[in-house]
């Protein structure tokens, strides 16, 4: 069943943002509510969400304060069809005079053919997009496909220099792409920690690795496990390693953990929501983020909000603007169980190194704040030009 | 009569004449081996040709390839020097050269299977639609790839090579030459711990990002007691600018200008050297990396080198870091620098991954794909 809010006759007069998402996390509503913030007084802002539980994520429901969330059908979209997502979003899109659209998943049938038919009535559409060549393989042919599926668009949000280089590539030209996308409130994150990012807060021996990450093969949560392992067996008091996250693989993970004996070592926290990962951070020496695959990687800010260093690999698109080997976590291969271990060891049993991460960490969370998806967003609407 | 294999380089260094030699040793009696150069001098390089000992080698411009060369006379005299040739296999570089494309198209044409040799990756420069599917033209004519790193493999599956013509082993050296020519035993044996220096070997061209390692070993000073000596070896347009920071960061005393050694210095000075570094902001391979390792280097290395790929693994053998930050750089410089235990393991864990860049490598990969082409015709 569809459920569409009406408009509004003042916001409709109004230049409004809208935003559509597959399904509106804390994460984007921390970027409506800061476009409202900004713009209070002058425009509305609305967000979109096609469906009210998200295909991929166990996120809890978020309020909306400042802006108006739309929610286009309650629960998951799993058994809707394309052509009823497609109506409800055009319905839901259309009664905006004067608006900027701001699309993500512009794969999407429902999406593209809106953000067409938008972009054919004149409307301002935009693209929000994280994806990076190097994400998995490519073809020539698919992308050319793919520079026909961003003609609607008139520019591009996006998160890091490798999706710039990408989109670039694909459509758009370097003054028509805003960077900024992938970005959350960093002052929710510390609300939520109710500590002191480190380096004060919890103290060094006390901590614990972290990973956040849905138990996916892209994930590569095993190499980490064997990482661990290789560290736990080279130390005489390990620290603990908190696995947060639910999926597919977990029985896989669990007997993995058996093989390896690590029962003692490794505790499986299962999904947790925003509130308990921003306090569980509070307690962590250093995310560690083993992806093969990972278009950005928003735990990433989420850490650096509470002076965490990451253990990274390259897939990551956030190193891009956020980490620096060496200076607020360390870069590694994800094939690379060895390397893991090594950098957890240093990290580990070197507190003065891990307060100078902590400190490199805490002074790039700024990049990773909401503001800058706020100036991105201002920076793209402001100039009308086209691709 | 015998098959022979052709090797097309734009210009035939001491790497180049490993690959060949290593070709010929393990083709012996079954396929002759020629190296064609299109000249004795390259574009890039200062470094003079190397003979092939042993080996036929062609030079298609004995007195140096003329600027005002059309490249229709490089296509011509290619395709009429791999013809001359007989039946024969080529393996060509520089697949995105109007000329090459031309000649390698035309020996299609005449029933010759020609083999394509690349290290370039997606990430190198600023890419085009239009001009990247001009290059899936480029590529249409080979049966099949040569190439180094998954990056590498990755920008070729783009282009449209298919996966199963695509082998590894193109950027690879003999490991045997190097650690002769260094006249030592790899370390970490050899020269001691202490008295060893760092060491960047590359041309002096915005691209090496030589002022980020300037800047690094400046950190790196400061981070240690007894800071350990830079070497630097190359030449190029960025000299003066180079000496003028190294006197502006007060590292006079510190830095060695060495000027472009030929390949044999450059091993004697890795039987001295702690670690190489490569900062580089551009760099499709970096054969550089795997000289070092043979000679039992750690590698400090910036993430858009080609090596990265296949030949370092960060806390193992060496050290990744972003080449905008020698904050990062400098770290690891001190830790290296620092703890000989730390120092000793890298060594051996380069040594062991020197294999990887091995000639036989290079054999293996054109072994799998002459075969495969083979069978696949």
């Amino acid at each position: 069943m569809t459920r569409i809010l009406g408009s509004s006759s003042a916001e409709q007069s109004l230049g409004t943002f809208v935003f559509v998402w597959e399904n509106l996390g804390p994460m984007h509503v921390d970027r409506c509510e800061a476009v409202a913030e900004r713009f209070a007084g002058q425009r509305k802002v609305i967000g979109i969400e096609i469906g009210g539980a998200s295909l991929t994520y166990s996120w809890a429901p978020t309020d909306a304060k400042g802006f108006r969330k739309v929610t286009l059908f309650p629960g998951s979209t799993k058994d809707i069809s394309r052509y009823w997502r497609f109506r409800a979003l055009w319905n839901a899109c259309v009664p905006y005079s004067g608006a900027d659209y701001f699309f993500c998943d512009y794969q999407t049938p429902e999406v593209f053919l809106t953000a067409t038919a938008l972009g054919l009535l004149g409307k301002r559409v935009y693209v929000m997009n994280d994806a990076k060549f190097d994400d998995k393989p490519r073809s020539i042919w698919r992308e050319l496909a793919k520079s026909v599926a961003y003609w609607p668009y008139r520019g591009a949000l996006v998160s890091g220099k490798r999706t710039r280089d990408y989109l670039r590539f694909l459509r758009f030209t370097d003054s028509r792409i805003a960077s900024g996308y992938d970005t959350l409130s960093v002052r929710r994150v510390r609300d939520l920690a109710t500590a002191a990012p480190a380096p004060d807060g919890a103290h060094f021996e006390t901590r614990h690795f972290t990973a956040i990450a849905r138990f996916v093969q892209k994930k590569n949560i095993s190499t980490l496990l064997d990482g661990y392992a290789i560290y736990v067996h080279s130390v005489a008091t390990p620290r603990a390693l908190h696995l947060c996250g639910s999926g597919e693989l977990d029985a896989a993970l669990r007997e993995q953990v058996s093989k390896l004996k690590l029962q003692d070592h490794v505790v499986f926290r299962g999904f947790v929501q925003a509130g308990e990962i921003a306090t569980t951070l509070a307690n962590t020496l250093s995310l560690i983020l083993p992806s093969v695959e990972e278009q950005f990687g928003l735990v990433v800010i989420e850490a650096q909000a509470m002076g965490v260093p990451v253990i990274f690999t390259p897939a990551c698109g956030a190193r891009d603007q956020l980490l620096r080997s060496g200076v607020n976590g360390f870069l590694v291969e994800p094939d690379n169980p060895t390397g893991m271990a090594f950098f957890m060891k240093i990290i580990a049993s070197d507190e003065a190194l891990w307060r100078r991460l902590a400190c490199g960490a805490l002074n790039a969370s700024a990049l990773g704040d909401v503001m800058h998806f706020v100036d991105s967003i201002e920076q793209l609407t402001a100039t009308p030009g086209r691709t | 009569m015998e098959k022979s294999l052709l090797f097309v380089w734009e210009k035939i260094g001491a790497i180049h004449v490993d690959r060949c030699q290593a070709v010929a040793e393990h083709f012996k009696n079954e396929r002759s081996i020629v190296g064609i150069e299109w000249s004795g001098r390259s574009a890039r390089h200062s470094l003079d040709s190397t003979p092939i000992v042993g080996l036929r080698k062609v030079t298609l411009f004995p007195s140096g390839y003329p600027k005002s060369c059309q490249r229709l006379q490089l296509a011509w005299k290619l395709v009429r020097s791999c013809l001359s040739l007989g039946r024969a296999e080529i393996f060509l570089s520089h697949f995105e050269n109007p000329a090459v494309w031309a000649a390698a198209l035309i020996l299609r044409l005449f029933r010759r299977r020609v083999f394509v040799m690349s290290s370039s990756k997606f990430d190198d420069v600023e890419r085009f639609r239009f001009r990247e599917l001009a290059k899936v033209l480029a590529l249409a004519p080979y049966n099949g790839a040569l190439t180094s790193g998954a990056r590498a493999k990755s920008y070729l599956r783009f282009l449209g090579m298919p996966e199963s013509k695509i082998e590894f082993g193109y950027n690879t050296v003999s490991i045997e030459r190097v650690r002769r020519l260094s006249g030592s035993t790899p370390a970490p044996a050899g020269v001691a711990f202490h008295a060893r220096h760092f060491s960047i070997v590359a041309r002096f061209v915005p691209k090496k990002n030589l002022s980020l390692a300037l800047q690094a070993y400046r950190q790196y000073s400061d981070l240690v007691r007894r800071p350990r000596f830079l070497h630097i070896v190359g030449s190029g347009p960025l000299e003066s600018q180079l000496r003028h920071e190294v006197a502006e960061l007060g590292l006079t005393e510190f830095v060695t200008f060495r000027g472009a050694l030929q390949i044999e210095q450059v091993c004697e000075m890795f039987a001295y050297t702690l670690a190489l570094i490569l900062p580089s902001v551009e760099e499709q391979f970096g054969n550089v990396v795997i000289e070092a390792q043979a000679t039992g280097l750690p590698v400090l290395i910036s993430d858009v080198c080609g090596a990265w790929d296949q030949m370092v693994q960060s806390g193992v053998n060496g050290f990744v870091f972003e080449p905008d930050n020698s904050i990062g750089l400098a770290y690891f410089m001190s830790l290296l620098s620092e703890d000989e235990e730390l120092w000793n393991r890298m060594c051996s864990a380069a040594q062991e991954k020197a294999r990887a860049g091995d000639v036989g490598q290079f054999v293996r990969g054109v072994q799998l794909l002459i075969g495969s082409s083979s069978q696949s015709n």
